[in-house]
């Protein structure tokens, strides 16, 4: 699989890295912590033998490790590529209508269906305010998301529910991003940022059931808070 | 400057790694888009639902409680799977089709161990989404008779194989091979060997014991009865067959339609059954127009299996409702025929049969009725030596001809099951038939059930079969009453279609519960 866009992107930043140094400008890398609650909204899954408006799924939170890394072009203004260590969230089973499952598959409200890991690079132009030598500078972000799901694993509850072992694919997203934060100098080269972002991700879900084939289209606004500790240099 | 340079590039290597490996969404198992005979497209199968034998009585008592006290509580849960296999069409090309694997589920001893297999036939439909896997929707035209199956055979113990046929579902067959009685015991023989294949891998795997049974009713009727004589002749081991309700001696119930003795539903088969015999013999017309009136002769070969039912049909005026022929003679020595008269209770289904805006030509039904006449069959119009023609010419005579059942004999045994005021498939002309000529067989190797009978005595072993029959009968008949109706088309409109199929498929039943 190929992604000319991440590649893109990446190769802009190497350009900007590779300037970098000779601008004297200060790079900060932050490690920290995040959540992403999704807020999932999908629509019914649709295909052949399948009971319509039936059943829908949500994919749930999941916390896992930050690491950014910002570039300041002007004392206000700065490029800044959020990244992670890729979550693998769990994507719940929503029964929407259980008078027209078997049983068997109505009771399976809630249980866990699919386990979604997902690599969302995002680069935001950040405004920072304030001078640039406070030691409390809040900001804000616009950028862009790019949102691949790299691994999609139906579980065997999954499988019981579509009637054999089941493959999931679902399509990347490029999307707005926007966040809002506060870093705090902690003193010397060391700081500390709270920021809550959100992006525009929409994707398709397609599932392949030993050839039958259903799809639904996942919408999500997620809110990530990421609390992380910055070193620049 | 070296450093950073490396980290951005182990970064950006760290991403797109990531970024590779997801799945391309494809399907498990193995696939095979070009299937031998027989051999299974998607291995394993998908399951479309499964049931336990509790979530199956509970949709039956509260959707279909009659059907739940006909054939009672499920013993066993019901997992069905959508089978596609390789078959062939009716010159022997290449196709495909698709069908319903239903096996039984559940720790009772009658779920468990090496199960009987019933292949199971289904009557004729004009929809193409005609699929009796798909459990997920109570719409699909196939969906009671599928729940049948389930209800009657896989919930007390048996695997159901049974296909939809090719040109139907998902089966790329542009045409349905309809009553051709090679092609379509090859598409079950194909599919029964698909099965088979399945059986193993399936969630719940499935061993099937040395019985099978083959029933199916209506144009399955005909099909078990054409899947029977074939297995036979293969040397395919049948345990037992019910057809029910079939037009197998096809060429004497064709004569009888060209003599007036319109069927209920004519409009329908005569379409079908030519399109079928056009395909396989390319010799019935050289255009539709020379065969079906000009309002109805553009498009007709493609109309049946189609995305519509019967209803849409006519009301949409691709087929009249029943008009088969022209109530003008076609030639003034056929007027006693234009219609029939004096014939009883069926003078009203015959006279319906006539029209204007009529579907076949006249000229079609004056050749066909010429050659009737001068090459005629051992049953139509009379009694003679009770086989088909020795020698017709005409070449739809010679298509029913060669489609005809008539003529072979059972090695295993055999329940005809049907009523006998069927006003769509003749019971004097076929079941009661075919019992006629196979009378001479040893005791016990044919019976012939006619529902719509009296119970002959305590020991009747289908006394239930006929009780209930009559009692459904008499609701119909009360119904039709209390509603303003007459009685009489009202137990026609349902006799074929709803009054006889449960009574039969239950007698069927029991009577395969014997070996």
């Amino acid at each position: 699989m190929k992604h000319p866009l991440l590649s893109a992107s990446v190769a802009a930043l190497l350009a900007c890295g590779a300037s970098g140094s000779a601008l004297a400008q200060a790079t900060t890398v932050k490690f920290g912590l995040l959540n992403l609650e999704p807020n999932s909204s999908a629509t019914a899954i649709s295909g052949p033998f399948t009971p319509v408006d039936a059943l829908s799924l949500k994919v749930k939170s999941k916390s896992t490790l930050s690491f950014n890394v910002a570039r300041e072009i002007t004392d206000n203004w700065e490029a800044e590529l959020a990244m992670g260590l890729p979550p693998t969230h769990d994507v719940a089973v929503v029964v929407l209508n259980p008078a027209a499952l078997p049983p068997s598959v109505a009771a399976q409200h809630g249980a866990i269906g699919a386990k979604v890991r997902q690599v969302a690079p995002t680069l935001f132009a950040n405004y920072k305010f304030g001078d640039k030598n406070s030691a409390l500078r809040p900001f804000v972000g616009v950028g862009i998301n790019y949102t691949v799901f790299d691994k999609a694993d139906s579980t065997a509850v999954n499988d019981a529910i579509n009637g054999g072992p089941t493959t999931l694919k679902l399509e990347d997203s490029v999307g707005l991003a926007l966040q809002a934060g506060l870093t705090y100098k902690l003193g010397g080269a060391w700081s500390v940022t709270g920021s809550l972002a959100t992006a525009q991700v929409k994707t398709k879900l397609l599932s392949n059931t030993l050839g039958i084939e259903r799809r639904a289209d996942i919408k999500f606004s997620p809110t990530v808070f990421c609390l992380s500790v910055g070193y620049s240099f | 400057m070296t450093y950073y340079k490396a980290s951005w590039a182990a970064l950006g290597a760290t991403l797109l790694v990531a970024a590779c490996g997801g799945g391309d969404g494809g399907p498990k198992g193995t696939q095979d888009a070009n299937p031998a005979r027989g051999a299974l497209m998607q291995s394993p199968p998908p399951r479309i639902t499964s049931m336990t034998a509790a979530d199956f009585t509970a949709i039956l008592t509260v959707k279909q409680p009659s059907l739940l006290q006909l054939v009672g509580t499920p013993v066993c849960g019901v997992d069905v799977q959508y089978l596609q296999y390789g078959t062939v069409g009716a010159v022997g090309e290449a196709t495909n089709a698709s069908g319903a694997l239903m096996v039984p589920t559940g720790s009772d001893a009658k779920c468990t161990g090496a199960r009987p297999i019933v292949m199971y036939a289904h009557g004729t439909n004009v929809s193409k989404r005609y699929n009796l896997a798909d459990f997920s929707d109570s719409t699909n035209p196939a969906y009671g008779e599928a729940v049948l199956m389930a209800a009657l055979y896989a919930a007390q113990g048996y695997v159901v194989v049974a296909p939809n046929y090719a040109g139907y579902d998902s089966s790329p067959l542009s045409y349905h091979p309809y009553l051709n009685a090679d092609q379509q015991s090859k598409d079950m023989i194909d599919a029964l060997a698909a099965a088979k294949k399945a059986l193993p891998t399936l969630v719940n795997p499935t061993t099937a014991s040395s019985k099978l049974f083959i029933t199916g009713y209506s144009q399955g009727g005909f099909v078990a009865m054409a899947t029977h004589r074939a297995m036979q002749a293969a040397g395919i081991a049948v345990t037992a067959s019910a057809p029910m309700s079939g037009p197998y001696a096809l060429a004497a119930q064709s004569d009888a339609t060209y003599y007036g003795n319109v069927n209920a539903g004519g409009t329908i088969f005569t379409p079908m059954i030519a399109t079928s015999y056009q395909k396989a013999y390319g010799n019935l017309y050289s255009t539709p127009s020379d065969f079906y009136e000009s309002a109805y002769a553009t498009g007709i070969e493609t109309l049946i299996p189609g995305t519509y039912d019967t209803n849409a049909l006519i009301t949409g005026g691709k087929l009249p409702m029943t008009a088969l022929f022209s109530s003008t003679p076609p030639a003034p020595a056929f007027a006693a025929i234009t219609p029939p008269t004096g014939t009883g209770s069926t003078d009203a289904l015959f006279a319906a049969g006539f029209g204007t805006g009529n579907l076949i030509k006249n000229s079609a039904r004056l050749a066909y009725l010429m050659d009737a006449m001068a090459n005629p069959d051992g049953v139509v119009p009379t009694f003679t030596t009770g086989a088909p023609a020795a020698n017709p010419q005409s070449t739809l005579r010679q298509a029913v001809k060669k489609n005809d059942l008539r003529g072979w004999t059972p090695a295993a045994p055999v329940l005809l099951c049907a009523g006998k005021g069927d006003p769509t498939v003749f019971y004097d002309l076929n079941t009661k038939l075919m019992g006629a000529l196979w009378a001479s067989l040893p005791a016990g190797l044919v019976t012939v059930l006619d529902v719509d009978s009296a119970p002959t005595g305590a020991t009747d072993p289908f006394a239930a079969a006929k009780v209930g029959f009559a009692q459904s009968k008499t609701a119909t008949i009360n119904a039709a009453v209390a509603a303003g109706k007459d009685p009489a088309s009202q137990v026609a409109m349902t006799y074929h279609g709803g009054l006889v199929p449960p009574f039969c498929n239950a007698a069927a039943r029991g009577f395969f519960s014997q070996f």
